[in-house]
């Protein structure tokens, strides 16, 4: 606890007029609350932070967040991302988006991020379905699920394991959050912008429209234990012995952060003479 | 929620604040929720919840002024839990003001709780008496919501979807 004179910290602020369309019950709105309320702590100026996302009920997020936004296109908001942060380093550049976006249409985006660790926050709200299209099964829904009219059966096919596959493609921070207990969500979305590099951030965010049961999740989901944090063989095990329901910061290791150099400037005359034939 | 018997003033009107403030910006984004979802019913319930709150808001940034506020992380906060805090999980898009009531009792019988808490074991006499007045306020919104619950008798459950979203063939 740190004495100042400011005025009282307001996440409110960090909204903007635009009212969340979301779902009552959605877990989303705890995401955004969480959102806020670092930025809030980080004090951040709105002209010096981005939201970006692509499809997707949570990629609505950035139009209720007074900073900088960019709503992209399905399952690219982390080659955005990368090339915003390329060209301004100077901003503090988070990624927002569902598990559909950011694992199936996004997920070769995914990979490739996370091992090319340019220093930005990736918050993917996780909640096991694609909601915005009426309830199909995604990347992370369970292989018996059987509530969708495409799949009366269940989809039979094992869910992606997105921090495993984090872990394995060269991410250096790695976490899971629960919109069910805010206060750690904000305390590691915190942790993940100043952290220097790609950090996910899973959340599990429940629909209550299409997977209702999830609001099983507050009596489910613990805090993680015994976590191994920066060794990443001992942390590739613990992910493999987890059920997915733990959360907490799993693993955190810093690697070097890929930012271009800014000095390479040439004239337009030096580019034209490049590209001559 | 439990607070620590030696919390000063300004720690107290800190944490007050933010509780205050998170309940604020629960039931409006109900109110919107709910509003966006056609149901105006529940949405102007929400959001008379809300304006009571933001007078209590007023009253506390009041007491506020030119105290020297010490700045506590969000996860530093004495509340634990969602539950502690928010409502917005608890939200149906079928709720109707009966239901927004009970919900917001609820919270009102956690935040009567918590300042009753402060009350009987804070050492700062200044902490005592504004978690009284704290208290007071929150037993005076408790009676409303009851007396308005009275009024409502008879209304349905909303949970009594009879078109739920996920109805498969």
């Amino acid at each position: 606890m740190s004495e100042s004179d400011a005025v009282l910290v307001k996440p409110k602020d960090y909204k903007t007029g635009v009212k969340p369309i979301w779902c009552p019950g959605c877990g989303d709105f705890a995401v955004l609350s969480a959102v806020t309320k670092a930025l809030a702590w980080k004090k951040l100026a709105k002209e010096e932070t981005a939201l970006l996302s692509g499809i997707g009920c949570s990629s609505r997020l950035p139009a209720y967040v007074d900073s900088y936004g960019f709503h992209g296109i399905h399952g690219r908001v982390l080659p955005l991302a990368s090339g915003l942060k390329v060209a301004r380093p100077e901003l503090t550049v988070i990624a927002v988006g569902g598990d559909g976006d950011g694992y199936s249409i996004g997920g070769n985006h995914f990979m490739h991020a996370c091992r090319r660790n340019i220093d930005m926050t990736y918050i993917v709200m996780d909640n096991r379905v694609y909601g915005m299209t009426k309830g199909q099964a995604s990347p992370t829904t369970a292989a018996d699920w059987n509530k969708s009219k495409l799949t009366p059966h269940g989809t039979g096919i094992p869910p992606f394991q997105p921090l495993s596959i984090a872990l394995a493609a060269g991410a250096g921070f790695i976490a899971r959050g629960f919109s069910g207990d805010p206060k750690q969500m904000t305390q590691l979305i915190v942790e993940a912008i100043e952290y220097p590099g790609f950090a996910l951030i899973e959340v599990l965010s429940p629909c209550p429209t299409f997977r209702p049961e999830q609001k099983e999740w507050k009596h489910q989901v613990r805090q993680a234990e015994d976590i191994p944090l920066d060794d990443p063989v001992q942390a590739a095990q613990w992910l493999a012995a987890d059920d997915g329901m733990s959360s907490g910061l799993i693993y955190r290791r810093e690697h070097p952060v890929w930012q271009p150099r800014h000095d390479l400037e040439s004239t337009l005359a030096e580019i034209e003479q490049a590209f001559s034939i | 929620m439990t607070m620590p018997p030696d919390q000063s003033l300004a720690e107290f009107i800190v944490h007050a604040h933010a509780l205050k403030c998170e309940s604020e910006e629960q039931m409006e984004m109900c109110a919107a929720s709910l509003r966006a979802h056609n149901n105006p019913e529940a949405a102007d319930a929400f959001h008379l919840l809300s304006q009571m709150v933001g007078q209590a808001i007023q009253d506390i940034e009041a007491m506020a002024t030119g105290l020297q506020l010490p700045q506590v992380a969000p996860w530093d906060f004495h509340w634990h839990l969602i539950d502690d805090t928010t409502c917005t999980d608890e939200a149906h898009y079928l709720m109707n003001e009966r239901n927004v009531l009970e919900l917001a009792q609820r919270n009102e019988q956690r935040a009567i709780k918590y300042f009753q808490q402060v009350v009987e074991v804070a050492t700062d006499q200044t902490v005592r008496e504004l978690a009284k007045r704290l208290h007071d306020h929150e037993q005076r919104f408790s009676q409303y919501i009851e007396q308005r619950l009275k009024q409502l008798e008879g209304d349905v459950d909303h949970h009594a979807d009879l078109d739920p979203a996920n109805i498969p063939e």
